[in-house]
């Protein structure tokens, strides 16, 4: 066929005007890209550097059991309360004189040593320990004051309970609320000890078979300024936390006991501490080239993403024109018709199709009827004309079986026809 | 980013290595760092490149063609190009790729070949640019918008049979007058007598003059019209073997304009649906064939429904002498009795009409397999098909239309044939 050359359609580069839009909407991906990153960072930075702490007790602590409300109210009235949860800054703060050190919880997980370091720092200053409901922790500080295990398991102290001694913190504080320890002298009538707070209350008197005299005397609040150096014992944690501050005298006695010192040292043990040294992982034994040279090629591969990532242009287009799978209905009604069992339906019109071609080979005229047909084509194949008859018109298919053997046989049949 | 720059990047692992450390790594990131930064703004910017594409010849689909691509260098710099000729995979293009260095106010040609897999105006995708500097630590790209078309014309396969059908339609030019005599023969020439002429057909008149037996010899009758009406509608989307039915309809459309533009009559072509999407015509043509495979190329069939009384409209404005209209499109029940049937006393009244059509072969396939249940199902529904297109026919064949059916190999021959046929008896 001739050829023509196509001069109409050749181009020069046209000059992409893309307008700001269309280039603002290309750009938008990454524009949204980097605000969420963005935001992810500040997040990120924002949340680790305002952790709060929410452990029990914890001078940092807002929630119902934290003890952020006391410090805080401490500080307000004056006193210098320092807060941390090293153990050397906190013997450090308690070396200072006129201070007082308040471990709130885990008194029991100091080693030995560092509590004998801590102890003989207060004793050298004769600054005063406070603990709040230690337990049996507070054996391995004195041995003046111990925890009261004579208390019967069926006492039911009143909610309340009145200070009962001479205290002047907890003579003016009055009334507080009652906890689930009480403390004891560890022996009767030791000279210093002044205890406070005793349950009182059906079923409250004490019962045999504890370690603690029957004459000793209890109670919630024990101060001892005998000892080698001054201690504090709160037996209820209730009293200091957010949530139990503003109830009874809870607070007025708190803070006159913690305020009775010019400092303050609120110490919170954490589980980490200096003696508990990792063991040297893997990591200590690879040379450091090695590490500097896995860290290089942490950027190279990023570069060769780069490069194996880049597009040398978008993808071409292909315009597709419209393609129709016609054969589709037929499967379509095909499935149908099986679907419903249409077995009479089907049959007919394979008879149908299948006589008219017949019909066709045997030169008949086009207005032969059925039965006609039929004679024809017993006479043709030699066949019986009742078999033939039942194949292509009486035969009724009842189940799929049934309708491929007669369907089998008429087309047999069909193939015989010259 | 290029692979020197990687390059460059892994080089640095020898001082990191040397000397570990926070400060060396951050030196050499930074030299690196600042290196690229040199180099993004020593690269020519790529729009410094004039493009033109001109494309090449115009081809029958399965012939190989290309285009091609000239770069000018805009700029007196060194151009350091990688470029990349896009086509869309239909165009068949092997290598799209290549590399080239321009001095200043230099030029280059790349041809890319193309072998297209597709009939149609293929168009041409974006040339992309890539260019580098001295160093090639980064590289700028951009891609164009070059517009240039490609038109792949349709195969005509069908081809191979016009030596055969024009030697049967020249068997009918110059028989003696009595074989064919009848309506729409002409007279042609005189010849001397040779022995088994017919008797009858000795022009004595001539004979006397020539003193020597001569004989009338006759033709068929010229400048009759024909009008074939390609459907392009949802129902010629339809797939079909390889293709889809409207290619089988343009091969028939190519074949017999071929053949009947050889015989000297004037063919007309419509491509219609819901409009007239191509017209062509014989008339003043120098190369039918030809400008009717132009004027196809662009045409793919679209959803619409054929609106079959605008087709009358124009078949009827396009030819006012008697003429055979060929509708080719498919026997499908509810656009033929609806649509087709209305139009065809208007178009009958000055016209002879045949309908053609594209019949599927894998029907006959699915009608033929009856293994189990499912598959007599199935055969039943092609079946179905099938006796529907037959009855179809009978109708027309009831209204005076004359109706071929084939696959999509055989239509183009069989409609042939039966113009030869109509042409042999005159009924033109």
């Amino acid at each position: 066929m001739s050829a023509h050359l196509d001069v109409a359609a050749r181009g020069t580069r046209s000059t992409p005007a893309v307008p700001l839009t269309a280039r603002l909407r290309s750009a938008g991906v990454w524009i949204v890209a980097a605000v969420v990153i963005l935001i992810t960072v500040i997040a990120t930075l924002f949340m680790t550097s305002d952790r709060e702490a929410n452990a029990p007790l914890h001078y940092d602590s807002t929630a119902r059991d934290g003890t952020k409300a006391m410090v805080e109210t401490l500080r307000d009235h004056g006193v210098d309360v320092t807060t941390t949860e090293d153990f050397d800054a906190a013997r450090k703060a308690s070396a200072q004189p006129d201070s007082t050190l308040l471990i709130p919880v885990n008194a029991e997980i100091l080693s030995e040593g560092d509590r004998d370091r801590l102890v003989s720092e207060l004793a050298s200053h004769n600054n005063r320990l406070a603990l709040i409901d230690p337990g049996y922790a507070l054996l391995s500080y004195t041995d003046r004051i111990t925890v009261d295990d004579g208390t019967s398991p069926l006492a039911a102290p009143d909610d309340v309970t009145s200070p009962s001694c001479q205290v002047p913190a907890a003579r003016a504080a009055g009334t507080v609320t009652t906890g689930a320890m009480q403390y004891a002298e560890a022996k009767p009538h030791t000279p210093g000890v002044h205890t406070c707070y005793p349950f009182t209350g059906p079923g409250v008197q004490s019962v045999d078979g504890g370690t603690v005299p029957k004459d000793a005397a209890r109670g919630q609040l024990i101060t001892d300024d005998g000892g080698d150096f001054p201690i504090t014992v709160f037996g209820n944690p209730e009293w200091a936390t957010n949530q139990g501050i503003d109830e009874q005298g809870n607070a007025a006695l708190m803070l006159s006991e913690l305020s009775r010192t010019q400092h303050l040292v609120v110490y919170y043990p954490g589980q980490t501490s200096d003696d508990m040294d990792e063991p040297p992982s893997t990591i200590d034994y690879v040379p450091s080239w090695f590490i500097a040279g896995a860290l290089w090629l942490v950027p190279c591969l990023f570069i060769l993403l780069l490069i194996l990532g880049r597009r040398f242009g978008p993808l071409a287009v292909e315009r597709l024109p419209v393609i129709v799978p016609a054969v589709e209905t037929v499967h379509g009604r095909a499935a149908l018709s099986a679907r419903s069992h249409d077995r009479a339906g089907a049959l007919h019109t394979l008879r149908t199709a299948s006589l008219l071609r017949i019909a066709k080979r045997l030169a008949l005229d086009s207005q032969a009827g059925k039965p006609e047909i039929i004679a024809r084509i017993a006479h043709t194949t030699g066949r019986d004309p009742a078999q033939v008859d039942w194949v292509f018109s009486s035969a009724t298919p009842t189940t799929d079986a049934d309708l491929t053997t007669i369907v089998r046989q008429l087309t047999l049949i069909e193939s015989e026809i010259p | 980013m290029t692979t020197r720059l990687l390059l460059l990047a892994l080089f640095g692992l020898v001082p990191v290595m040397l000397v570990p450390g926070w400060t060396t790594a951050l030196v050499v990131a930074g030299v690196i760092v600042i290196a690229g930064l040199v180099d993004f703004f020593l690269v020519p910017a790529p729009r410094l490149v004039g493009l033109q594409r001109t494309p090449g010849l115009m081809v029958r689909l399965g012939d190989p063609t290309h285009c091609t691509l000239s770069l000018v260098n805009l700029s007196d710099r060194r151009l350091r190009l990688k470029v990349r000729d896009a086509w869309a995979p239909s165009a068949g293009a092997a290598k799209t790729r290549s590399a080239f260095v321009l001095a200043g106010e230099e030029d280059a040609q790349v041809r890319t070949e193309l072998l297209p897999t597709r009939r149609g105006a293929l168009h041409a995708d974006r040339v992309t640019i890539r260019s580098r500097s001295i160093l090639g630590l980064i590289s700028r790209q951009k891609s164009f918008d070059v517009p240039a078309i490609v038109r792949v014309l349709p195969p005509f396969v069908s081809r191979r049979e016009l030596p055969s059908k024009m030697a049967k339609l020249r068997e009918l030019d110059g028989r003696s007058a009595v074989m064919i005599r009848g309506m729409g023969t002409e007279f042609d020439s005189l010849r001397d007598y040779v022995d088994g002429d017919d008797v009858r057909s000795i022009d004595w008149r001539a004979s006397a003059r020539a003193q020597d037996l001569v004989v009338k010899t006759w033709r068929p009758e010229r400048d009759r019209r024909v009008v074939i009406v390609v459907d392009s509608s949802r129902l010629a989307a339809r797939r079909c073997g390889d293709g889809t039915v409207f290619d089988a309809a343009l091969e028939s459309a190519l074949l017999l304009t071929a053949l009947a533009a050889g015989a000297g009559d004037r063919v007309d072509v419509i491509v219609a649906d819901a409009r007239v999407r191509a017209l062509a015509s014989s008339h003043r043509s120098k190369d039918p064939v030809h400008d009717l495979s132009v004027a196809l190329t662009p045409v793919h069939p679209e959803l619409y429904d054929a609106d079959w009384e605008q087709i009358a409209a124009t078949v009827l404005s396009t030819s006012r002498q008697h003429a055979l209209v060929v509708l080719v499109t498919a026997l499908d029940e509810g656009s033929v009795s609806d649509e087709i049937l209305p139009v065809l006393p208007a178009l009958m009244a000055r016209h002879r009409v045949v309908l053609a059509s594209v019949e599927d072969p894998r029907l006959s396939k699915l009608a033929a397999e009856r293994d189990d249940a499912d598959a007599i199902f199935t055969a039943a529904a092609a079946e179905s098909e099938l006796l529907t297109s037959k009855s179809l026919q009978t109708r027309l064949r009831g209204a005076g239309v004359q109706s071929v059916e084939a696959g999509p190999e055989d239509l183009p021959g069989t409609l042939a044939d039966l113009y030869i046929g109509l042409k042999a008896t005159g009924k033109l």
